[in-house]
């Protein structure tokens, strides 16, 4: 057992959690609950929905500034076509295919025409959180819809259904990565996309693929947003887009490229909430827990550079222990 | 000489660009665009502020980075030093303002120069982490009414017809010019720009140089906070706006792309002024604000395809001379 | 050369490929053979590379015609070269550290689950690769991560990828150059095995012994332009050296012994991320080298003597002055200079012009009052293009737009002008046309007699023979001889570095 957490790579983000988890168990009342335990999971799901895009992104040693805004303006997107009394299953599929879109420009713009990847992204980001703020006239649009309510609040075998939804995203994307020629080519490409152009792989579509894939999880996420909270906020994913990278870097998934996986993603994610509900739990006031939990994010972000800088260098010197 | 000529084509275009923008909204709104006073106050009121920050943001993106977390600085700095302006504490004001710009400068160059965390990471949380803190220290609290000495700052004008603020942006402005373009140092910082590997290799003090640019900013966040105070007359957290877009915008559109190296703080100006001249259009046409954001993000955008189309031009009137 | 017409898979006639600035290759012709090994011959920038690469589909021709069996053929990119059988061993290793040795010989041809048409069949793949690694005679196991190879295992596990499918032509670029002699004959295995089974064999290697061992017929290559095809067999060694080089090679290296003076550097015991126990002495007016197999450590102790990469235990002395913990700007303050083999991405920045890197690794010293100066920067431009005779209309191009050679010089000038006394040479005259090596190597013999002390590290075995002093050999990561100017034979230091010390004493 302890070997296979090892081989995952994320044993430090694991007992990380654990660890986070038995300290608030001690220092917050009320945070050893069933009901806590519960919120914390369902809260988790919309930001992990959302960073495992981010995770394919920097698995491919590129990034997606994007996420946050295509949250928001699915969550946007999906509360006006509802008022607008269109089906809800056009709603998703709409919805859906805006995520794509958004994925699809990001991707052939840096893949094909060979864009940097920051600014590509930055501005699909800032010009979808416009887009979201021009649609929703700058304010929150409240909507109403059964099935929708259901998705975002209704319990399926007693188990909330975004649950359900994000640990079905989860257990397809892990066995995509692991299994798939898809996934293989992500790994490939992250290793080192010369390498694996050279050997064959077909890089520019991959990688727009790996966009593709990150605006349609990022719609999954606005969309169940839209469910919880039975509306659609402008700003809702304002904050995503930062949390889905540090999620994905606290989970191991080094900037590197080609190291890491969903797995740590979700440990990194709910890391993130652990500490988001302690803090709250502990009464710590919430105007300061932005700046915490920004400060404990830095600190985790140092110590993964840092450590991948020592496993780098350990690297090169193993070639001659080994011919000993 | 070529290289020189080309630096001369890449800017007159921007210039070009704005006389561009400008005389468009000469033309369809002449009567409340096209005045003295709404020019003045556009260039001389507005712009200087999102000149100042865009000037921090160049200087990052020269060396080969960015700077995300300015405007949050610039909120934080602002907010801390309120009180001692509004006492009459100017020193400690100063002193409080330009101690936080450092000590966040000093961060982001730590961050950066040290532990190379990519730029665009490290300054993300810190961003976070500084408009948290801003968060705490505003608690709700607005604190408005400073002594007029203070608002002469930006209100009064010691050369008849150039407000102080403007007279403190060209300050700025000259020197920077110098110290990025006549000095070793800025030779280091167009190097390191470049090839950061072969400035290293060159002996430059790399490390020391990227840090400086970061405490740069940090102050350079610090003065704009401060100005925003006289001309506000209140500190109000919602001053961060849309800067950090605007001053990337800003820097892009103006010719300072994100491969580094290229463009100077004149450049910056134009494309500043580009950016304000958009907005102040927008309004006077009364476009809702909500557009603002994805206009920009379309400036972005449309700022990385210019950059493309101008290399190919370039490339091609390079052969021409030659084969004359 | 009789050529038996149905036995021809390869033909290329005509072949142009214009770089930026170059002209890589100039109307070069090749024909290939099934069941032969064709060896490709030809200094560094001959054009070697860019040749099979255009064969394997990662470069486009900009001209010519490519007849591969019977059909004209125009690959667009490597995929279509891998599905029509050629395959392509690289000089520079393609493989991903992070995956397994199954991973990697399978990258980008995975095995499929059969019925399902997007899912990998990883035992299958460690299956094959398994049985493929037993079938080349290679003992490694198939699960092993690539990061925990060394060099050489992981030049076997490249050789075993690359015949991972049906070939029918096979380019291996320089597969020995980081081999052993145990792994080398293991190759020569393979590569006898191949021609058995009527596989065609492109082989390029700077290696003259290899070239009678296991070829069949070689094409020399000079400057972009086909020179000459001639049989393996008979031809004679000498003659293949003057075709490859253009010209009697006594006029190429040009030597004039000094004698040496003071100790410039030394290390003692330096033990580094691949080096143990290195002890090096350059006195003024040396040139020493470095020898060895490909990734024995030589550029690593460069780098790590200039401060590119940290020093585990030992001393490095510059003049006598013991440097601790070195880095760049130490160094370069202590009057060292490192010439990197990678030019364009570590020696120079390409985007400025030739004064402006002419004095960026002396800005402190040249503008004292920390303000530049346009026309002292000038004038000090002008003075190094005159000194270095490098061609161009003035101080003010860029130097991305020169030569390999030209770029050489900018980046010797840059170091002169800091008037350092030891200057690191690695790789000196890679990707440089053979007009100005001879001018390099001239400039390295001329400032030795300036009291410059050089330590230079090279793969070309004519350019350690041709102008070092002393030449120290390598192997995996140790010094394993010493050998002086009278005593340098291309045998001797194959043999130090092959067979390291202990065999020599036995």
């Amino acid at each position: 057992m302890l070997k296979r957490i090892k081989k995952l790579d994320v044993s430090g983000v694991a007992v990380g959690d654990i660890v986070l988890f038995l300290f608030f168990c001690v220092a917050a009342e009320n945070f050893l609950n069933g009901y806590n335990f519960i919120l914390i999971l369902r809260n988790s799901c919309t930001l992990l929905v959302a960073s495992i895009g981010m995770t394919l992104a920097i698995l491919v040693s590129q990034i997606d500034l994007s996420v946050g805004s295509v949250v928001s303006m699915s969550a946007v997107m999906v509360a006006i076509l509802n008022n607008a009394g269109c089906p809800l299953i056009l709603t998703i599929l709409a919805t859906l295919a805006m995520g794509a879109l958004v994925g699809l420009i990001n991707g052939i713009l840096i893949s094909k025409f060979k864009l940097d990847f920051w600014v590509v992204t930055f501005s699909t980001m800032s010009i979808m959180a416009g887009l979201a703020l021009v649609i929703a006239d700058g304010a929150t649009v409240s909507t109403q819809n059964e099935v929708l309510d259901f998705i975002g609040n209704g319990k399926i075998l007693g188990v909330y259904t975004v649950i359900w939804i994000t640990a079905l995203v989860c257990a397809i994307m892990i066995l995509v990565l692991k299994k798939t020629k898809f996934g293989y080519n992500v790994y490939s490409i992250g290793g080192s996309a010369t390498v694996a152009g050279v050997s064959g792989v077909k890089v520019v579509k991959n990688r727009t693929m790996v966009y593709v894939l990150s605006g349609i999880f990022s719609a999954i996420s606005g969309i169940m947003i839209a469910g919880m909270t039975n509306s659609g906020s402008p700003t809702v994913g304002n904050e995503y887009t930062f949390s889905a990278m540090a999620a994905v870097v606290i989970g191991g998934t080094s900037f590197d490229g080609g190291k890491g996986g969903i797995v740590g993603t979700i440990c990194g994610t709910l890391l993130l909430k652990i500490l988001a509900s302690g803090l709250s739990l502990m009464g710590i006031p919430s105007t300061w827990q932005k700046a915490t939990i920004g400060i404990v994010i830095l600190v985790l972000i140092i110590t993964d550079v840092v450590s991948e800088k020592r496993k780098n260098i350990k690297g090169l010197r193993r070639v001659y222990q080994d011919v000993d | 000489m070529l290289t020189k000529k080309q630096n001369l084509i890449d800017l007159l275009s921007r210039v070009a660009i704005l006389v561009v923008v400008v005389a468009v909204l000469a033309i369809i709104k002449t009567e409340s665009f096209w005045t003295v006073e709404n020019i003045r106050q556009v260039v001389f009121q507005q712009a200087p502020y999102t000149i100042l920050m865009a000037f921090g943001m160049s200087l990052a993106i020269i060396s080969k980075g960015i700077d995300i977390s300015m405007a949050s600085v610039m909120v934080l700095s602002s907010y801390l030093s309120a009180k001692f302006f509004q006492q009459g504490n100017y020193i400690l004001g100063i002193l409080v303002a330009a101690g936080i710009g450092v000590g966040f400068g000093i961060s982001n160059g730590l961050l950066i120069s040290k532990i190379k965390i990519e730029p665009y990471i490290a300054t993300f949380s810190i961003d976070f982490i500084a408009l948290g803190l801003a968060y705490v220290v505003c608690n709700g609290k607005y604190i408005y009414g400073f002594p007029a000495g203070f608002r002469s700052l930006t209100n009064g004008s010691l050369i008849f017809g150039f407000p102080n603020i403007a007279l403190i942006t060209m300050a700025v402005f000259v020197l920077l010019y110098i110290l990025t373009r006549k000095t070793t140092y800025g030779r280091g910082l167009y190097s390191i720009g470049h090839n950061k590997e072969v400035a290293r290799l060159s002996g430059m003090k790399v490390d020391q140089i990227l840090l400086s640019v970061y405490v740069i900013n940090g102050v350079l966040a610090a003065l704009t906070g401060v100005l925003y105070l006289s001309r506000l007359n209140a500190a109000d957290p919602s001053i961060k706006g849309s800067l950090t877009m605007d001053s990337i915008a800003a820097a892009l559109i103006g010719g300072i792309p994100f491969g580094g190296g290229k463009g100077s703080v004149l450049n910056t100006v134009v494309g500043a002024l580009i950016i304000i001249f958009i907005r102040n259009g927008m309004n006077i046409m009364n476009i809702s604000t909500n557009w603002q954001s994805a206009v920009v993000g379309f400036v972005i955008l449309f700022s990385i395809l210019y950059e493309i189309l101008l290399k190919k031009l370039m490339i091609a009137l390079g052969k021409k001379k030659e084969y004359m | 050369m009789a050529m038996n017409e149905e036995n021809v898979i390869l033909k290329m006639t005509g072949i142009t490929k214009r770089f930026p600035g170059t002209l890589a290759l100039d109307n070069v012709h090749m024909t290939c053979e099934k069941g032969k090994v064709h060896v490709l011959l030809g200094e560094n920038g001959a054009g070697k590379s860019t040749l099979v690469k255009i064969i394997s589909g990662e470069y486009t021709r900009d001209a010519g015609t490519i007849w591969y069996d019977g059909k004209e053929v125009n690959f667009t990119d490597v995929r279509q070269a891998m599905a029509a059988g050629i395959s392509m061993i690289h000089q520079e290793l393609s493989l991903l550290p992070e995956r397994t040795i199954a991973q990697n010989i399978y990258l980008g041809h995975e095995p499929m689950k059969k019925g399902l048409n997007a899912v990998i069949d990883y035992k299958k793949m460690v299956r094959d690769s398994r049985e493929l690694l037993e079938k080349l005679g290679v003992d490694l196991d198939p699960n092993i991560q690539i990061k925990k190879l060394s060099i050489a295992q992981k030049q076997m596990v490249e050789v075993v990828k690359a015949l991972s499918f049906d070939v029918k032509l096979v380019i291996m670029d320089e597969p020995t150059s980081s081999l052993a002699s145990r792994e080398i004959e293991k190759l020569f295995e393979i590569v006898r095995k191949l021609k058995k089974d009527g596989v065609a064999i492109i082989y390029i290697s700077h290696r003259m012994d290899e070239i009678k061992c296991i070829g069949d017929c070689v094409t020399i290559m000079r400057d972009g332009q086909y020179i000459d095809t001639v049989d393996a067999a008979t031809v004679d060694l000498d003659v293949l050296i003057s075709m490859m080089v253009g010209r009697k090679i006594e006029k190429m290296y040009e030597r004039n012994y000094c004698k040496p003076g003071e100790v410039v550097f030394e290390t003692e015991n330096l033990t580094g991320l691949r080096f143990r126990n290195v002890n090096i002495k350059v006195r003024a007016g040396e040139i020493v080298s470095l020898s060895g197999l490909v990734g024995a450590g030589r550029t690593e102790i460069a780098k790590a003597v200039f401060g590119y990469d940290p020093i585990d235990s030992g001393k490095v002395r510059l003049m006598g002055k013991e440097i601790k913990r070195p880095v760049p700007i130490k160094s370069v303050a202590n009057g060292m200079g490192f010439l990197p083999e990678d030019r364009k991405n570590e020696g120079l920045i390409l985007p400025m012009t030739i004064s402006e890197n002419m004095v960026s690794a002396c800005l402190k010293k040249i503008f004292r009052n920390g303000f530049l100066n346009a026309r002292k920067e000038c004038e000090i431009g002008e003075k190094y293009v005159e000194y270095l005779k490098i061609s161009t209309p003035s101080a003010e191009k860029t130097v991305g737009e020169l030569s390999g050679g030209n770029q050489q010089k900018v980046v010797i000038g840059k170091w002169l002008e800091t008037g350092c006394k030891f200057l690191i040479f690695d790789e000196p005259t890679r990707g440089i046309d053979v007009g100005a090596k001879s001018e390099i190597y001239k400039l390295l013999d001329s400032l030795t007699k300036e009291g410059y002390g050089i330590l230079m590290i090279s793969s070309e075995m004519n350019e350690v023979i041709g102008i070092s002093d002393r030449v120290y050999v390598m192997k995996e990561g140790e010094i394993t001889g010493e050998l002086n100017r009278g005593d340098l034979t291309q045998e001797r230091i194959m043999h130090y570095a092959i067979e390291g010390k202990e065999r020599i004493n036995a």
